[in-house]
């Protein structure tokens, strides 16, 4: 358990390092997603079942997959450029790297200390969850499901005033 | 056995890396894929520590950060595409002069 957490952790790091040197828009996604299932195989390696399956189900499965259609419907393939060593940004991205090395010592110092703590592989069952939303917190889940519906009305109407946008710019064309 | 702050480190790289990705790139889409990164690496910190407890209560925590962060995805990305549309173009340092 030890070895499992510790290499899909350190998979999970290259990935996401590897993200910074890319050309094309679909394979930054596509190593984002990559990490986000070696994320889930370290908290299948804890014992957490029930959030290694919700994150590939939900955050690799449903949301990385709407960046991607994002990605398809607006054609971005051929419009990014990695700058990152260019000559005109190269101080500015050295200041940042500089700047998030000594946030990490900063927070590193407080967290090392947390050393002699272990944390054992014990299998939480899930149905406590279920009993935990229902049984006494319920307001949690209306709230949750307030916050989506909102967010699906709000899409809907977006998208009915992009369209209407859309023909609007076609008629004067027309024109 | 693992230890926790081996463990924590983790998150904190991802954290820093997500950081990074967001101040680097000039793309809309990029900048908002390194919120995404670093609201990803809080949540694996809550599930570590909850898993350290013994609880339960870092699952769910998580369950609440993912299920704001995929409303906040799915309004953004309809925000994004009505900008795509409007200017052709999604690039912050074109975006950014374009009433002038």
């Amino acid at each position: 358990m030890n070895l499992i957490f510790y290499s899909s952790g350190i998979f999970s790091i290259l990935c996401t390092f590897i993200i910074l040197f890319q050309d094309k828009p679909i394979y930054i996604l596509l190593y984002f997603i990559v990490s986000l299932l070696f994320i889930s195989g370290m908290f299948f390696s804890l014992g957490a079942f029930f959030a290694a399956s919700l994150e590939v189900i939900i955050y690799a499965g449903a949301v990385m997959v709407l960046f991607l259609f994002f990605v398809m419907l607006t054609k971005m393939e051929s419009k990014i450029k990695n700058l990152i060593f260019n000559k005109f940004y190269i101080i500015r991205n050295l200041f940042l790297f500089l700047c998030s090395i000594f946030f990490f010592w900063l927070i590193l110092k407080k967290i090392i200390i947390l050393n002699n703590k272990y944390i054992t592989f014990k299998i939480i069952p899930i149905e406590n969850i279920g009993i935990f939303f229902f049984k006494e917190n319920f307001l949690l889940l209306e709230l949750i499901s307030l916050l989506i519906l909102s967010s699906v009305i709000l899409i809907s109407i977006f998208a009915t005033n992009q369209q209407k946008h859309f023909e609007k710019i076609k008629k004067e064309s027309k024109k | 056995m693992i230890s926790l702050g081996y463990g924590l480190c983790i998150p904190l790289i991802l954290f820093t890396l997500g950081f990074l990705f967001l101040m680097i790139r000039r793309n809309l889409l990029f900048i908002f894929l390194g919120l995404e990164i670093m609201t990803n690496s809080i949540s694996v910190a809550w599930v570590i520590i909850g898993s350290y407890w013994n609880h339960i209560d870092g699952q769910i925590m998580y369950i609440l950060v993912i299920s704001v962060a995929s409303i906040e995805a799915g309004i953004a990305l309809i925000l994004l595409m009505n900008i795509y549309q409007r200017y052709k173009t999604l690039d912050i340092d074109i975006l950014s002069e374009i009433n002038k």
